[in-house]
């Protein structure tokens, strides 16, 4: 079995199976800041990413079942760092004996709760439907969340809140078996009434469905035996998929949840779908901020588990939670295991192979032919001294950057440049040696370019090493586990074939075009045509460019930029274009890179997913962008003539 | 015994058995069925207006955003033909999405629009539903209601579906990305009593569906996991086929043992009906005193096994688990409008055959 096909950590349900698996990078990455000013279990707390960025993984952590889990085996190898990262999320204590201090249950909220806000009924009434089930539910969840961790029931105290008798009795009083009773007639009553396929009238509700039920306000903790103590554990629901809501809906839950009434911890974990296309579009905006009278920092905590900052910072805090990641799962595949074969970082051969010397031959001999031919001897000189020059570092040719291969490209591309920057007004082949309107330079984006051109007319491998895997998955778990799983089937194979324990760059190149193909072909999202129509827009255009000779955009683009206020037009002007683009987003086909300063002007990038890039045969660097205007978004997500996507 | 242990069926004959049964001056038909792009729309009711006299028809228009203008064509073409067919016949648009949220509403906002349509002008002594051109979000929901409305002592209730795998494989829809229970047939999955018993997932295998499955397997989070395969079949690889093409999944994702694969006949739904029945039955004795088991259906493929698992999932009461098809392509060669060659199967639901 090949964990990283199987998307190990949805699948195992044993906590013992599952915990192995799990990293704690995340955990320090997303939450560490926010326990320690003390929000997690305080307040509502919003997290957002996009499909497959681990918020089911890192929520599952949470869960009571898992906690204890986790404490109650010291054999997992994982441990200690899950203890640590947990601690510093304040979900266990280690003053003493580690214990966990919160009872975590998930709730996804399926479609029987968005069929709440479907009843012909008045607002009130359906709100209701939907408070109540919710949270008879969680309820439920909790107290068999406490079973499957082993704890007797006869033993579990719930803690009240000390002003709150009446409500207290209305949930079953403190009898946990009562409050099991009553929140399973309250579950039953409001179910019936939302998954019938007529709904009764609302005088004809039954009384369940109807009856004052509010237990989020009522219970402050639940007590447990652990060990030879009793614990005094905070209850955590954690609402997840709160995308399916209807979106006034979700509003009335966020101003729900936002209330300090409510005394137990509230997560919602949401994809960004569950975001107007206007707060998609604008994400330092969020769920509720237009609300008067309703403050977002005060009231609540909005987690972005992606890349809204810094590039770089993003792409190494994620290289270290994949390689980790990586590792962990490699842990448990027994061909690696048994030969300590842990660090996919090292299985991944990181050195450009050689360069056949036919191919280098024709190269080179493609430096004085065409247009370049007319490029005088001095000139042709001057140029190769450039780019010795930057070649000749020991650093760089240590790292084989200074190969053969690659001067001569970077060679070719100067030429190309210095043709571009010289009058061409003569007819015959008379040798060109005057000196160019903007002085050469050779430097890394000359060099990157070369290697995006020997990739391009060569076939020379561009998409290879543990970073550039990473920095193709776009920042997202699943991603990086489905394009990884391929390579790691491959060396699974050839370690049992003995034919070497690492997988050669020109192998992982074709392994990941192939996967990232698969990918978006699997892909099935809101929009789906076209999303892909603008993709393969911005693909086929980026590609053009990245194939010039001159390689005037570097290793060439992988985005198109509009100027930042003419696309704050969309979401007004071009509602559909806008939904196209929300679509996009959430599920991570590109991204949105707001207030990008160039060129005296603010941009916003559109800039497609790394799997489109190895797909494509794109560059992986950000900034490269084509200038297009809003028009040309919405010419492309146009069918074309006889498209019967 | 199961209620369709010995159901009343036709497969071949069921041209002749609607020249014969529908041509009788006391039949009052009443058919409900789809008016959309598929060409299968008009086929079973094309039959039933050669012959009956006294008829009527509701037809459902199932409305998805941004239809492709061929779609538009096809399905305006077939609803001029039904409106030919039964003259005065009701055609009743239904948006199957929520235009604010995209929610999937179609199926329970059709049951209230549509409940007292049916009964207009006296209770049939037929009702007909052809599910030929219905997808199961609306299909399913629809044969339930008219079976607890009116199953018993009330009319004669027949299903009939127009097959052709080949069609429903070349269909490509686009899903929503929200799995779900068919309105009515959530089997009370969801429910608290539910959440120990051992859940085995029975999803219908058809070819480029790899994302939709994956997402319903996730939603369902079954132990276990049964493909349903045709067998026999008008192709006799396709089960190979398919095995060949779900193998990531199949050997990886759902760890499928090789001895769990249903093989069922592609035309001939109950013999999947019985196939349920049975495995739900021996799963119940084994898992009774564990929290119970619970079968989970996802019948996305060809039509005529679908019947057989609506049929096992009104029995006994199972969750159907499935994705809406948010708009769909057809091939690039679609067939022709009428084709005489698509076998129709036809199942008498309830009626004078049992009394």
């Amino acid at each position: 079995m090949n964990p990283f096909e199987k998307r190990a950590t949805e699948y195992i349900r044993d906590d013992v199976a599952f915990l192995p698996y799990v990293t704690p990078e995340p955990l320090v990455t997303y939450l560490e800041r926010y326990a320690k000013e003390d929000v997690l279990f305080d307040r509502l707390v919003v997290i957002i990413g996009t499909p497959g960025s681990g918020k089911t993984t890192l929520a599952r952590l949470f869960l009571l079942p898992t906690l204890t889990t986790l404490l109650r085996t010291p054999e997992l190898p994982s441990q200690p760092a899950l203890i640590d990262a947990l601690a510093a999320c304040k979900a266990i204590t280690t003053d003493g004996t580690p214990v966990p201090a919160v009872a975590g249950c998930r709730i996804p909220l399926e479609s029987d709760y968005r069929d709440c806000w479907e009843l012909p009924y008045t607002e009130d009434i359906r709100h209701n439907l939907f408070c109540s089930l919710l949270q008879a539910r969680t309820v439920l969840a909790w107290l068999r969340g406490m079973e499957d961790a082993g704890f007797s029931m006869s033993e579990v105290r719930l803690i009240p809140r000390a002003d709150a008798s009446a409500a207290l009795e209305a949930i079953g009083g403190e009898s946990i078996e009562r409050i099991r009773n009553v929140a399973r007639e309250i579950e039953r009553d409001v179910y019936r009434v939302t998954a019938g396929l007529l709904p009764p009238p609302p005088d004809q509700l039954p009384a369940g469905a109807t009856a004052a039920y509010h237990p989020f306000d009522v219970i402050e903790a639940f007590e447990i035996p652990f060990g030879t103590e009793r614990l005094r554990v905070k209850p955590l629901v954690i609402c997840d998929d709160a995308h399916f809501l209807h979106p006034t809906q979700l509003d009335g839950v966020v101003k729900w949840f936002a209330r300090r009434e409510v005394r137990v911890a509230r997560w919602m974990l949401t994809r960004i779908d569950a975001l107007r296309p206007h707060e998609v579009l604008r994400p330092e905006n969020g769920l509720g901020d237009a609300e008067p009278g309703f403050n977002r920092s005060r009231e609540m905590a909005l987690i972005w588990m992606q890349s809204t900052g810094d590039r770089g910072a993003n792409r190494r805090a994620f290289r270290k939670i994949a390689k980790d990641m990586a590792g962990r799962y490699l842990q448990q595949m027994p061909i690696f295991a048994r030969r300590n074969l842990i660090s996919l970082e090292e299985l991944l051969e990181s050195t450009a192979p050689p360069f056949p010397a036919g191919k280098l031959k024709q190269l080179q001999e493609s430096l004085s032919s065409g247009p370049r031919r007319v490029v005088g001897a001095n000139r042709r000189r001057e140029i190769e001294e450039l780019v010795d020059s930057y070649l000749g570092s020991e650093r760089r040719k240590a790292s084989g950057a200074a190969a053969p291969e690659v001067r001569a490209m970077m060679i070719r591309i100067l030429l190309e440049r210095y043709l571009k920057r010289v009058p061409q007004n003569s007819l015959f082949d008379d040798a060109i040696d005057i000196a160019p309107s903007m002085p050469l330079r050779a430097d890394s984006n000359v060099r990157n370019a070369a290697e995006m051109q020997l990739y391009h007319d060569f076939g020379r491998p561009y998409f290879y090493g543990f970073d550039t895997l990473c920095d193709s998955a776009s920042e997202n778990a699943e991603k990086f586990l489905r394009l990884a799983g391929h390579l790691v089937a491959q060396l699974e194979t050839q370690i049992i074939r003995n034919a070497g324990v690492k997988l050669a760059p020109a192998v992982q190149d074709k392994l990941l075009k192939e996967r990232a193909a698969r990918m978006l072909e699997d892909e099935d999202l809101p929009e789906r045509a076209r999303v892909l129509r603008l993709c393969e827009m911005i693909a086929r255009e980026c590609l053009v460019v990245t194939r010039e000779p001159n390689a005037s955009l570097g290793e060439g683009p992988n985005a198109w930029g509009i100027l930042q206020p003419e696309f704050d037009t969309i979401v007004t002007r071009h509602p559909e274009l806008a939904r196209v683009l929300q679509s996009g987003v959430a599920y991570n086909m590109f991204s949105l890179v707001r207030d990008y300063g160039t060129k005296g002007q603010i941009w916003c990038l559109v800039e497609l997913s790394g799997v489109w890039s190895l797909k494509v045969g794109l560059g992986l660097a950000r900034g490269w962008f084509l200038e297009r205007k809003v028009d040309d978004l919405l010419r492309a997500i146009q069918p074309d003539a006889g498209d019967s996507r | 015994m199961s209620t369709w242990e010995n159901g009343v069926t036709h497969g071949e004959d069921a041209p002749s058995f609607i020249q014969e049964y529908f041509a009788r001056r006391d039949r009052q038909v009443l058919v409900i069925g789809g008016a959309g792009f598929d060409p299968r729309s008009t086929v079973v009711t094309a039959s039933i207006a050669a012959v009956a006299s006294q008829r009527r028809g509701i037809y459902v228009r199932e409305e998805r955003p941004n239809p492709a203008a061929e779609l538009l064509k096809r399905a305006e073409a077939n609803v001029a033909r039904l409106t030919q067919l039964m003259p005065g016949c009701q055609i009743d648009p239904i948006e199957i999405f929520d235009k604010d949220d995209g929610a999937v509403v179609g199926a329970k906002r059709l049951m209230r629009r549509i409940a007292p349509l049916m009964t207009n002008g006296g209770v049939p002594t037929d009702i007909v539903l052809d599910l030929s051109a219905l997808s199961i979000g609306i299909s399913f929901p629809l044969v339930r209601y008219v079976y607890e409305t009116f199953g018993r002592n009330g009319p004669n209730i027949h299903l009939f579906v127009t097959e052709d795998p080949n069609l429903d494989a070349g269909i490509s829809p686009e899903h929503t990305d929200q799995p779900m229970y068919v309105p009515g047939f959530d089997g009370d999955a969801a429910l608290d009593q539910q959440s120990h018993a051992t859940r085995l997932w029975i999803p219908q295998l058809v070819r480029n569906r790899r994302e939709a499955l994956r997402r319903i397997h996730d939603f369902v989070h079954a132990e276990e996991t049964c493909p349903i395969l045709p067998f026999p079949a008008r192709n006799l690889r396709s089960s190979d086929e398919l095995l060949e093409h779900y193998i990531t999944e199949i050997t990886d994702s759902w760890e499928v043992d090789p001895r769990n694969y249903i093989y069922a006949a592609e035309q001939e739904p109950l013999d999947l009906y019985r196939t349920l029945l049975r495995l739900d039955d021996a799963r119940k004795r084994v898992y009774q005193a564990h929290g119970g088991s619970l079968l989970v259906l996802s019948p996305i493929g060809s039509r005529a096994l679908a019947l057989g698992a609506l049929l096992a999932a009104l029995e006994r009461n199972l969750p159907v688990a499935y994705l809406e098809s948010i708009s769909y392509a057809l091939p690039a060669t679609p067939p022709p409008a009428e084709p005489h060659a698509w076998p129709t199967v036809h199942i008498w639901l309830t009626g004078e055959a049992y009394a």
